[in-house]
């Protein structure tokens, strides 16, 4: 969840919350149990919430060392200079409210056991995007590597929130001619491009559903407990040491050690 | 809303437009084009731009450097679509910003957010890059291969021990060095008769005499006397003295050269090799 604004004069409210509580505890964390929760036998509100708070529940983050907390200095956003988090106004000069958050959970569960999810959102970041990205594993035996000019990727399917909402297939493809490229292609399903009517806006949607008493898109009490349980436990960590703030440029996106969480694992956060 | 929305607005209604004319549609980038183009050297971008669409259908981004003090930056935003065969169209999407101030020296704020994801990202830097500014580190920071002409150098030579510094950072091409590729494939030929060569003699433009020169020393693995006289374009070379025959076929144009470049993703080390060479037979 990237948003290239930064907290436009929210400082009372971002200053105790954090991207942590401002964005993780309740949109990311909602976004990962709808990707890995199992099928809901109906579409009721509670066998869709029994699902989720099943994935909730098996949550875990392997350690401190798994989540990754920054906030933003100066920098350039789409040309324009913009200044660092701690010289917004309202804003202590001193702060130490995190405006990024990566982190790598676990879902511990028969289906997702070992499968790393790896999450990240922040302030101020190179561009506003919220795309959920489900990359398969490789194949056992990939025949193309030796000959494929750059590593051969990983397919992925990309689930795209905001701002072009949509579903992207990523898939290596073989450049035309004698020689063997493979090179990363989209196969682009676009909601605004392939449907007339506009989607309703977030908020009419949920004021919609609460007037008709549907209440399969609010979360239920003890989905919100357990997505506190995870938050509270990184939060608990956080306050035993002091972060060295800021520590990523606006316009980029975020701080080397957000790179450097996946590279542990031979990984990297999907080019955007 | 910014001006990155305010682009992305633009061409979602121009594609919206576009469909309405029942014709098939391929909305398929293969790849995002930086073209980082002061100026003077707009109208050349964008006429090697014209010839490129069909092979290379891509997000181009056209970076237009301009004189002035005052920040500012504008920005337009268009969709063309090009017939490619049974009645089916390839949409292309066409960006100019316009950057004057302190923006033009982060252009990496702009170009980052309009990247297609996933994607390659080529910048074709037009002209001589300003080796010590900080547009050229911002654009080799976001970027994958970087594609210069030395023959748009005013003393190539010198530029190639900067051009050297960026290879570790970025892959780099060298549409100079693409050019003398005939001539290559000509000198190969005369292997192994060549395999003591001397000197080569090249009638030219300097830069891609130097990198020809350079290639054959470092493929030779041996000093050889380059001695140029300035020619619009290749027009000869001889070997100790022995005339090599001219390639088969025209001199490749502008799009031909940049379209071969961007189907290259990985580093090319031998045209690194030829630019190491050519730098170190400069200074020598």
């Amino acid at each position: 969840v990237a948003e290239s604004i930064g907290i436009e004069r929210r400082a009372g409210f971002y200053e105790s919350a954090g991207a942590i509580r401002d964005i993780f505890q309740n949109h990311m964390l909602q976004l990962l149990a709808l990707i890995a929760m199992e099928p809901p036998t109906d579409f009721a509100s509670d066998s869709v919430r029994n699902e989720k708070v099943k994935v909730l529940r098996a949550l875990h983050t392997p350690g401190p060392k798994s989540v990754v907390r920054g906030q933003y200095g100066r920098g350039w956003v789409e040309g324009v200079e913009v200044p660092s988090y701690r010289e917004e106004p309202g804003v202590a000069p001193d702060s130490s409210t995190d405006t990024y958050i990566a982190a790598k959970l676990y879902v511990d569960n028969w289906r997702w056991a070992d499968t790393p999810f790896y999450l990240r959102a922040g302030k101020r970041l190179a561009k506003r995007e919220t795309t959920i990205a489900i990359q398969f594993q490789r194949a056992p035996h990939p025949p193309f590597e030796s000959m494929a000019e750059e590593s051969l990727r990983p397919n992925v399917l990309l689930i795209h929130v905001q701002p072009d909402e949509g579903v992207s297939l990523a898939i290596g493809a073989k450049v035309p001619g004698a020689g063997m490229q493979i090179r990363t292609v989209h196969m682009d399903f676009l909601y605004g491009g392939s449907f007339r009517q506009g989607l309703p806006e977030a908020y009419e949607r949920l004021i919609l559903d609460a007037m008709l008493g549907d209440a399969t898109l609010f979360t239920r009490e003890d989905e919100v407990e357990e997505q506190w349980k995870l938050v509270d436990a990184i939060v608990g960590a956080w306050r035993r040491d002091t972060p060295v703030f800021p520590n990523y440029a606006a316009g980029t996106w975020g701080p080397a050690a957000a790179d450097e969480l996946l590279h542990r694992d031979g990984r990297s956060w999907r080019r955007h | 809303m910014g001006i990155v929305a305010d682009i992305e607005r633009s061409l979602a209604r121009q594609r919206a437009r576009q469909r309405d004319d029942a014709v098939p549609e391929l909305r398929t980038s293969t790849l995002t084009h930086v073209v980082w183009a002061p100026p003077r050297w707009l109208a050349k971008a964008q006429a090697t731009l014209a010839g490129l669409h069909e092979r290379h259908p891509a997000r181009t981004i056209f970076l237009i450097p301009e004189q002035g003090r005052l920040d500012r930056v504008a920005a337009s935003a268009t969709v063309h679509d090009f017939a490619v065969g049974d009645g089916r169209e390839v949409l292309s999407e066409v960006i100019e910003i316009r950057l004057r101030g302190r923006p033009a020296e982060h252009p990496a704020s702009l170009v980052l957010p309009l990247l297609i994801s996933d994607l390659p990202a080529y910048c074709r830097w037009r002209g001589e890059p300003p080796w010590d500014g900080s547009a050229l580190e911002d654009i080799v920071g976001v970027c994958d291969r970087f594609v210069v002409d030395s023959a748009e150098w005013s003393r190539p030579e010198r530029g190639y021990r900067r051009l050297m510094s960026l290879f570790d950072e970025i892959a780099v091409s060298d549409l100079a060095f693409r050019r003398t590729l005939g001539w290559r494939a000509r000198l190969a030929e005369l292997w192994p008769g060549i395999r003591r060569a001397r000197e080569l003699r090249v009638a030219g433009p300097q830069a891609d005499a130097a990198l020809l020169a350079g290639w054959l020393q470092s493929r030779l693995r041996r000093e050889i006397t380059l001695r140029s006289t300035r020619a619009a374009r290749v027009e000869r070379v001889t070997v100790d003295g022995l005339r090599v025959g001219r390639p088969a076929g025209g001199a490749p144009g502008g799009p031909e050269l940049l379209s071969a470049e961007l189907d290259v993703l990985a580093r090319d080390r031998v045209s690194e090799a030829a630019v190491r060479t050519a730098a170190r037979s400069a200074s020598a």
